[in-house]
């Protein structure tokens, strides 16, 4: 049987960078791709989701008898690339599995980093996109909708989304919960490496407002000073900059220690004991680690943080079961309105079929028996509606009533093929189109 | 109609399941388990104040006229506010530590209280008893809500002292916001407890026998109150900060303990002045 719904794509552990880069598609382009595919009746739905680690294509036919489109050519055809060229680095799914991957997807389970959040927001415009294109129908847009549904119920029941995964955001997350405010923080940094500028600049990004640098060479203090708009400070002045400081970030290349307990006890005693919260990057360590098991001091070494992050990563892997059960969840539910759907048609197409076949037997009896009243005529006509209503009416009743019951999509598939109502929706569909066909010309 | 004293521990039961709700939202991922327990703490409040108003409506001077009748006020006080503070400053790990102190004040309320509500002796029916005793009543629940906020502050320390990271952690307000929340606590509770006790004190000069000399319940409330201007005075002026801070009204609150509750279980007629 014709898949209802299917989706092909490639993502950072199929494709390298260089395929990626090519399939890839912006915000403004998503767009402009979408909408140059047809938007008419006929037309599949198509929503393509475009990020740095994945371009994949979902594609529905609008109706039961349209042709099913071939994602892969969807795929490659914003970008003229041959679907050919695409086939190695490809992973194609249908109907269940497709949607359950899109809710993968929206989840963040499938993603580089497990968890992020962007990918939600990335789902989100996808959906905007295809829906302002006028590429979304009925089944994508519920797609779409219960994927981001299925995205956000996953971070609130898990802890998926919880934890930092860098140094540089555990860095932050812990002055988050030293400091309720981090936009009065000070932060001194000494020594400009490539660390103590990231974990800074994150810093920043929180809302710090206030950095000092001091660095060997003051030139490169300055430099640095200015991208954060903060102040280069003299590696001479440290003790009077130590006592202002509420975060530390030291990553010096000093073979010694470059901050003593003594002076970070003094420090404390001139801040009148005002937390401070310390972080070494540097290896050797720069700051003597006897400041740690000073009052209100908090000492994080870069092991520390590393072994956060590793926690944390752990911890994240931990609720990947329960996710999963979350997506099988939503995706069974999918399932049962797809379902429904079918369900829908069929008892349609039956009905249809049905009173088609008691109009023909109907005319045809008529023909033959041509003194009739019009009383008698009319007799012969409830006699048959009677006579089909009785046949059918107790299969579609059970059918409607169990639309959503487990072994309804399997009596449904029976039903369709017993009385061939596949050939008879697609026969009745290019009738009704050559009809209107007919009107339009008329 | 008189309201049975057991019915009582309908809220002690239920102040305690708020509280172990809330402790199990502080160990889950889940974003939706706090107000699940901020929920079920409103209802038992709820049912705690009708329980209260049913029973001072059957007897009424003063909600706060015999010790059990005050412990079940100030557990409803407690928790009121508790709730208050979680939702101003987004801390339900509040609620694992106060609702259950609460749930025992109320458990002690039900085992102490008489069937009815006892009249208060003659003596002292004065102004001064609407001044007194809600005065300390609410600098007990300042300092019990500060309480609670330094052992939050010990918790989360600890916590990141030993780089024991993780959900518990996340649950926690940043340190320097508990230790901004217990500072403005005692900051409101401290003058409000000393005007209870100078009432006390004025009132105790006012009645036509002296009852100024020292009693257990007098001495324990001074001890308190010195604990607490120490507090006070080390963050103030010695710059006793964090821990050290938290231990002080932490060592605060037992001494109300031991002057409010067990002073009156051990000498109950000591502050009767009958």
């Amino acid at each position: 049987m014709a898949p209802k719904l299917a989706m092909a794509g490639v993502n950072y552990k199929t494709a390298p960078v260089s395929v990626r880069e090519r399939l890839a598609l912006s915000n403004g382009m998503l767009e402009s791709a979408l909408s140059a595919f047809p938007s008419s009746p006929d037309a599949p739905e198509v929503l393509i989701v475009s990020t740095c680690n994945r371009t994949e294509v979902y594609a529905a036919p609008r109706s039961d008898c349209s042709a099913v489109p071939e994602p892969v050519q969807l795929l490659a055809r914003p970008r003229d690339l041959r679907a050919e060229d695409l086939q190695p680095y490809l992973y194609q799914a249908d109907d269940e599995a497709a949607v359950r991957h899109l809710f993968a997807v929206a989840a963040g389970v499938d993603s580089m980093i497990l968890g992020e959040h962007e990918v939600l927001g990335q789902v989100r415009n996808a959906a905007e996109a295809a829906r302002k294109a006028g590429t979304l129908g009925k089944v994508l847009d519920r797609l779409c909708n219960q994927a981001i549904a299925t995205g956000r119920r996953v971070r609130t029941e898990t802890g998926i989304g919880q934890g930092a995964l860098s140094v540089a955001s555990v860095a932050v997350e812990l002055a988050e919960s030293i400091f309720a405010d981090l936009t009065r923080a000070k932060v001194l940094i000494l020594g400009a490496g490539e660390n103590s500028e990231l974990v800074a600049a994150r810093l920043v990004d929180c809302g710090v407002n206030s950095v000092l640098v001091g660095n060997r060479t003051f030139e490169r203090a300055a430099q640095l000073a200015e991208r954060f708009g903060g102040r280069a400070v003299h590696f001479d002045a440290l003790d009077d900059e130590l006592c202002h400081a509420d975060i530390v970030i030291a990553s010096t290349g000093a073979p010694h220690h470059v901050i003593s307990c003594g002076q970070v006890q003094l420090a404390m005693r001139r801040r009148r004991q005002r937390p401070i919260f310390c972080i070494d990057l540097a290896v050797p360590r720069d700051i003597d680690p006897l400041v740690g098991s000073l009052e209100n001091v908090f000492l994080y070494d870069i092991d520390d943080l590393e072994q956060v992050v590793a926690a944390n990563t752990r911890e994240r892997e931990s609720e990947l079961p329960q996710a999963r059960r979350i997506i099988e969840e939503e995706a069974a539910s999918f399932a049962r309105w797809m379902h429904s759907l079918d369900t829908l048609s069929t008892v349609l197409a039956l009905r249809e079929k049905a009173e088609r076949a008691r109009d023909e037997e109907v005319r045809r009896a008529l023909g033959r028996m041509r003194s009739l009243t019009r009383g008698e005529e009319k007799a012969i006509h409830d006699l048959s509606k009677a006579l089909v209503s009785r046949l059918i009416g107790e299969a579609i009743e059970q059918l409607q009533s169990r639309a959503c019951d487990e072994g309804t999509h399997g009596r449904v598939q029976a039903l369709r093929e017993l009385f061939a109502l596949d050939e008879f929706d697609c026969d009745a569909t290019r009738g009704q189109r050559e009809e209107a066909d007919d009107d339009s010309v008329a | 109609m008189t309201v049975s004293p057991e019915l009582l521990l309908i809220p002690a039961v239920g102040y305690l399941a708020s509280g172990a709700l809330f402790a199990r939202h502080l160990h889950s991922r889940r974003e939706g388990s706090a107000s699940l327990a901020a929920w079920v703490a409103v209802g038992v409040i709820a049912v705690h104040a009708v329980i209260a108003v049913a029973r001072f409506a059957s007897a009424p001077y003063a909600p706060f006229a015999s010790m059990a009748e005050s412990l079940s006020l100030y557990g409803l006080v407690c928790a009121a506010l508790s709730l208050y503070l979680q939702r101003t400053y987004r801390a339900p790990a509040l609620g694992c530590v106060i609702l259950p102190v609460c749930g025992l004040a109320v458990v002690a309320a039900a085992m102490l209280s008489p069937e009815r509500v006892a009249a208060l002796p003659q003596l002292l029916r004065s102004p001064w008893f609407f001044i007194h005793i809600p005065l300390c009543l609410l600098g007990y629940v300042a300092m019990m809500l500060a309480f609670g906020v330094s052992m939050l502050y010990l918790l989360h320390d600890g916590l990141l002292r030993h780089k024991r990271l993780g959900i518990l952690h996340r649950h926690l307000p940043p340190l320097n916001m508990l230790e901004h929340i217990a500072r403005r606590l005692v900051a409101f509770g401290f003058p409000v407890l000393t005007a209870g006790l100078i009432a006390g004190v004025v009132w105790a000069r006012s009645l036509p026998a002296d009852y100024t000399g020292w009693h257990a319940k007098g001495s324990a409330a001074l001890v308190t109150w010195l604990l607490y201007a120490a507090a006070l005075h080390a963050r103030n002026l010695a710059g006793w900060r964090g821990r050290k801070y938290s231990w002080l009204l932490t060592l605060g609150f037992a001494s109300i303990v031991v002057g409010y509750v067990v002073v009156s279980l051990v000498n109950p007629g000591a502050h009767d002045f009958r």
